[in-house]
Formats: structure tokens, sequence, C-alpha cells
């Protein structure tokens, strides 16, 4: 209803205000003025018009946004056949007086002042709706961040207690060496020096020691079964878990370090159970409903499957090696990735609550392109009465695909996320929900990688204990089954059992990746080729197995040994 | 009513006519002209005060009508300071914390990630969890 109200006062303001320059020209007898004053009036709303016509033909082929080409198309094409009819009656003369020179101007003008007036008025009020409902969005935001906030965890089950102390200590020592005038203290600020130096580095040597009794600690608190770091939820902060993160990314950091330094020690065992703790801590830190946490839970996830990898290289273990090696069934990505993704909604509401105020749209139109200080006052309202419902509108549906998406099988969610990113790619999906969309698509993929090193991981360790077992690799992945894994894990990527092939003295382990195709064991880049872990090659992941080459045609892809 | 009693066109015409070289009215149509402009006076001086008080009425409502709009306006645009502005210092160690903890992100992405912590500082104050919501809790039972 308001948005025709303000089409019939937009309208009647126009037509007034043609009438009383019609009424000025008629009166006026001659001059330049006169005719100065009509094509005023004439191109003044016309321009208008032209402009929201071009602007929601912009929108229907941008967004999709179908409804205000009408609303603007009619207006405009009714303003013109005002203008007509008012130049018809006005200015035809009759006994060589034009009827238009009778007209009330003063009445002309106050009715276009008082339409105008109301037009503005009108808008003021819708304006002044959309903030209520974003208010209410906000609202909204406010409950789903509670449904999607962790449980509490009791204490004596809560591995972020022990989380803390095990940081704390790792700042107590770290500070110790950066009191002496030596390398390892100048770069310990951010851990690089420490994981940068190779075993047998007398002060990592050093410092691994001193950090044992903490580094039991910390495979104690990532055996337990909750994690939750105490925050105010009632009142957030921007960082409220960046602290936590970073200190647990940097505990998976020191675990690495260890694991390798007790892998050249000989001490599979305890390598093994370093890994064990990391796969803990990435557990632990994806119990936080936010992207974030999900990126860092991944990113320790990589760095535990890479040690691995690493260890395995040179490795010699005994069968006995693997008892403490428990792999997690319970933990999965797309679990975490679908927890990531209601809170990511609420965060995403909020933003649109955020934005849509006066105060918090400067992030919005500096990623946008516009200057702040000038776009502020004349897009902000602007879009909150003629875009913000469609955007949102948007934003939910997109939200709601992904989530599904969360619980699909890589293949349909694939194919979905293909649509969806070509929708993005082709239309503006809306300008807020063009920012965070596409961040939230590309994380997808990043989750099902991170599960797919983590089933890696898992057949690697069962590969290995068979080899320490019977002194060779396994010939065919059933073999492992079921005294050294219970089941061969599927590929995410197509649901068949992950792929194994001999490469060289060792065997790599693989998932057909992003793109799909069986590519035996072939890596292109981040996103083409096959997802690998080597053991017994030598060779860091994803560098060996065949070097890049173009992908074999369907006919001509080697057999996979499954 | 006496000649001084006429308005001063109707004097001049009552001079005019008694000046004119035609013959005389008939004194009952004197009496008839005068008698409808003594009515029709009436009648204006009984009307005006009545019209003027409509048009003021008129004019009063349509005021009142822009006014009570342009309140409703107005209150609904007042900022009423309740929600918190964040920090500008506090966005920037956010962001650098950020890409301390992500330094694999990309800018934009970054931005965004940014743009969402921001967006959950201003999510509506929510009583803090104790049991976890269901959603949670069937995770951890899986």
């Amino acid at each position: 209803m308001g948005y025709i109200l303000l089409w019939v006062e937009s309208l009647a303001a126009g037509l007034l205000l043609f009438a009383t320059a019609t009424a000025i020209f008629a009166k006026m007898e001659r001059g330049k003025l006169r005719w100065l004053i009509v094509i005023g009036a004439i191109a003044f709303p016309m321009l208008i018009g032209t402009l929201e016509t071009a602007f929601s033909i912009f929108l229907r082929e941008c967004l999709f946004v179908n409804h205000w080409l009408t609303y603007t198309l009619s207006w405009t094409l009714v303003m013109l056949a005002g203008i007509g009819a008012i130049r018809h009656v006005g200015l035809r003369r009759r006994e060589g007086v034009a009827p238009a020179s009778s007209w009330p101007v003063k009445n002309l003008a106050i009715g276009l002042i008082a339409a105008s007036a109301l037009h503005l008025i009108t808008f003021w009020n819708l304006d002044g709706n959309m903030r209520l409902r974003l208010a209410s969005v906000r609202m909204e935001a406010g409950a789903m961040a509670l449904a999607a906030a962790p449980p509490r965890v009791p204490d004596h089950d809560n591995a972020a207690l022990v989380y803390e102390k095990c940081y704390e200590n790792d700042v107590r020592i770290r500070k110790t060496f950066e009191e002496r005038p030596s390398k390892i203290s100048r770069s310990s600020s951010n851990f690089i020096g420490f994981t940068e130096r190779k075993p047998g580095d007398p002060e990592l040597a050093e410092y691994l020691q001193q950090m044992q009794p903490t580094l039991v600690l910390l495979r104690r608190a990532a055996a337990m079964p909750g994690c939750y770091f105490e925050h105010e939820y009632s009142q957030p902060s921007i960082d409220m878990t960046l602290p936590e993160l970073s200190h647990m990314r940097q505990l998976g950091r020191i675990l690495a370090v260890d694991a390798k330094v007790k892998a050249v020690d000989g001490k599979f065992r305890e390598a093994l159970e370093d890994i064990n703790a990391m796969r803990g801590l990435s557990r632990h830190v994806a119990t936080e409903p936010l992207l974030i946490s999900g990126l860092v839970s991944m990113a320790i996830e990589n760095i535990a499957s890479s040690t691995l990898e690493a260890v395995l290289v040179d490795a010699k273990p005994a069968p006995g090696d693997f008892a403490g090696w428990q792999p997690d069934d319970s933990f999965s990505f797309r679990r975490a990735l679908r927890r990531s993704m209601a809170g990511e909604e609420a965060c995403g509401m909020s933003a649109f609550a955020m934005l849509g105020g006066d105060s918090e749209s400067e992030t919005f139109f500096r990623y946008n392109g516009l200057n702040p200080d000038t776009a502020a006052p004349v897009v902000g309202p602007y879009w909150r009465v003629f875009l913000l419902a469609d955007d949102l509108s948007v934003y939910h549906s997109q939200m709601k695909m992904l989530r599904e998406m969360a619980d699909q099988d890589y293949p349909t969610a694939r194919t979905n996320l293909d649509a969806l990113d070509l929708r993005h790619r082709t239309q503006r999906l809306g300008l807020i929900s063009e920012m965070m969309l596409p961040m939230l698509s590309r994380a997808f993929n990043t989750f099902v990688r991170a599960e797919t090193s983590h089933r890696l991981a898992d057949v690697a360790v069962a590969v290995a204990a068979y080899r320490a077992k019977n002194g060779k690799y396994p010939a065919r992945p059933q073999e492992l089954v079921p005294e050294f894994i219970a089941d061969m894990p599927i590929d995410p990527y197509d649901n068949k059992p992950l792929r194994m092939i001999p490469n060289g003295s060792g065997v790599t382990l693989y998932s057909i990746g992003e793109d799909m195709q069986d590519g035996g064991g072939a890596v292109y880049d981040f996103e083409h080729g096959d997802v690998l872990f080597n053991i017994g090659t030598g060779a860091p992941a994803q560098q060996a197995g065949q070097p890049p080459q173009p992908k074999p045609a369907p006919a001509d892809k080697p057999k996979p040994s499954l | 009513m006496s000649d001084a009693d006429l308005p001063p066109e109707l004097g001049e015409l009552e001079a005019a006519l008694k000046a004119s070289p035609v013959d005389g009215a008939a004194p009952a149509h004197r009496a008839r002209v005068l008698g409808a402009v003594r009515n029709e006076i009436a009648a204006q001086n009984s009307k005006r005060p009545v019209r003027s008080f409509w048009r003021f009425a008129a004019g009063a409502a349509a005021a009142l009508v822009l006014g009570c709009n342009l309140a409703m306006s107005a209150a609904n645009d007042t900022s009423l300071r309740v929600g918190l502005r964040s920090d500008e210092r506090e966005t920037k160690l956010a962001l650098a914390r950020l890409r301390e903890v992500l330094p694999e992100l990309s800018d934009d992405d970054a931005q965004c990630h940014l743009l969402m912590l921001r967006a959950r500082s201003e999510l509506v104050g929510t009583p803090a969890p104790s049991g976890g919501s269901p959603f949670n809790r069937s995770t951890e039972e899986n």
C-alpha cells in the first residue's frame, strides 16, 4: 500500500508541477523565460521517471527483481499521458485565449508543495517501517545465535580449561627463550622460528623438553569429550573467539613440531599421539558455530595430515605403536559446516540490521566502492525502502540452500553449488548477499576437502599399521578391513571407497577431488586433480604421484585399485 | 435609506440617473432597486464569516494532517543511541588478530569475516546458554 501511495503522490506532484508551469506559461505574454519554465517542468519529472525506469531495468537484469520495472514504467507512461492531457486542455486556444491563463497559479503551487511534502513524508514513513523490520531481523538473529550456541560443558569434561593452562605454560616458557639473544627468541613471537627449525636443533629440543609436561596435558585435553570457552554470549564482542582460536592453532603447531621430532627420534607411538591430539584440537575448535572456527579447525586438521604424512615418510613403526591411535568416527566436518552455517546465518542477519543503520553502513559503502559520507544519506534510505526486502529474501533462500547442501552428498551439492556460483557470476545476488554468499560457498568446498583429508589420514595409519605387521604394503585396500580399519572410508566426492595405488616403494591414497574426475593420483592445483596422501614414497603431500599433466580422457582413466 | 447611505458607485449611478434627460423612473422602481441592493449587501455580510471559518478549518486540518505525519516520521527517525557503535581501534585489532589466526584468508574474505564478527557483536543481548540447543545436543550424541 505504501508503494502505491508513493506512486500516486509522486505522480500528482509531477502533474501539478507541469500544470503550474503551464498556467505561468499561458499568463506570460512573451519572453524566453516562459519556454524555460515549461521545458523545465516537463524535463524534471521525465528525467526522474527515465532514471528510475533505467535503474529498475538494471535491477531486473542484474538482480532479477521484476516488480520495480512495472512500477517505474507505468509511472513514466502515465506521467507522459498526463503531461499531454494538461497541454491539450490548457494551451489549446479558444477565441485567442489559452484556458490555462485563467488557472489559479497560487492554488496549483500550494497543491504542488502539499503533494511533494506528502510524498516525502510517505517515503520517510516507509523508511521508518523498514528500520522497524530491521530491528525485528536483529531480534531474530539473536534468537538464532542462541539456538546455535555451543552447549555448556561440566568443568571436569571441559578441555577448554586445560587448553588455557597449556597456552599459559607455552607463553611462560617462550618468554624465557625471548630473553635470550638467539635466533629462536627473535622469531618466537609468532612461533615461525620453531616450525622452521629442523629436528635436532638444540634450542628446539630444549624448548620441547620444557614443554613435555604441557604436551601431556594437551594430549589429555584433546581426548576430553567437550570444549566450552567461557564467553559473554549475552554481549558478544567483536573478537570474542579470536584469542582462543589463535591459541589453539599455536598449540596445534607445537604438537606438530613435537610429532616430527618424536618421529625422528624413533618415538613413533608418541608422534602418533601428538597427531591424534591435533585432531582432537581440531574437533574442539569446530564446536563454536562460526565459520572462522570451522576454518581454523580445518587448518589444524590439515597440519595434522601433513605432519602424519611427514612422520610416515621415514618412520619404521612397530606394530604396537598404533595402539594409541583412535580414529574419531563421531566427528564430521559436514556437521561442523552445518553448525557454522547456522551461526553464520545469524551473524549475516545481524549484518543486515547493522548495515541498514546509518551509523554502521560505512563498511558496506566502502566495500561497494562508494564514498560513505555522500552515499549513506541517499543510498541508505533508498536501499532500505526499495531493495532491502528483496536482499533479505535472497539471503534467506541462499542460506537455506547452503544449509541443505551441508546435508547432501557432494555430487548433488556440487550441482547446486555450481548453479549458485553461476547465478553469482551472472547476476548480482543483492547488495549485502553479494558480499557474504561467495565466501560461504567457498567455505563449503574447504570443509569437504578437510573431511577428505581426515579420512585419508585414517586409512594412511591403517596402511602403516599393516606394513608394520606384515612388512609390506597392502596390495588392495580390502586387506586392511577389518583388522586395521573397521571399514574403508568413503570418498566424499563420489561416495565410493577411497582409492589406493602403488607408488614406487610406497603407496598413494587418494580421493578424486573437487573436479570429480579420477585422475589416478594426479594433482594440478588446489581445485583440480586428486587429493593425495603418500606413504613411503619419500614425497610430501600433493607433490608425489603423477606429475601435473593434462587430464586423461575418461576412457583412458587408470583403473583404481578398488 | 437615504442617499448618503448608498455605496459610492450606487451614489454615482443615482446622480447620473438624476442628471439624465430621460424621464424619471417610476417611484416604485427606485424602491425596488434599492431594496434589492440592500438585500444583497445584507446577504454578503451574513455569509462572509461562515465562509472564512470553513476555509480556516480546512487549512488547519490540512496542516494538522501534514504535521501529524511529519511528527510520526521524525519520531521514528530519532536516534535513541541505544545501539553500541563498534570502536574503530577495536575493529583494526580484530582484523590483525584474524590475520594472525587465518593468514591464508584472502583480503575480501577477511573483510567479510570481520563484518560477520562485527555483526555478531551487534546481536541482541541473549541469555547465556546453560543447556545448549537441541541442535548441538544431537550433534554431541552423534
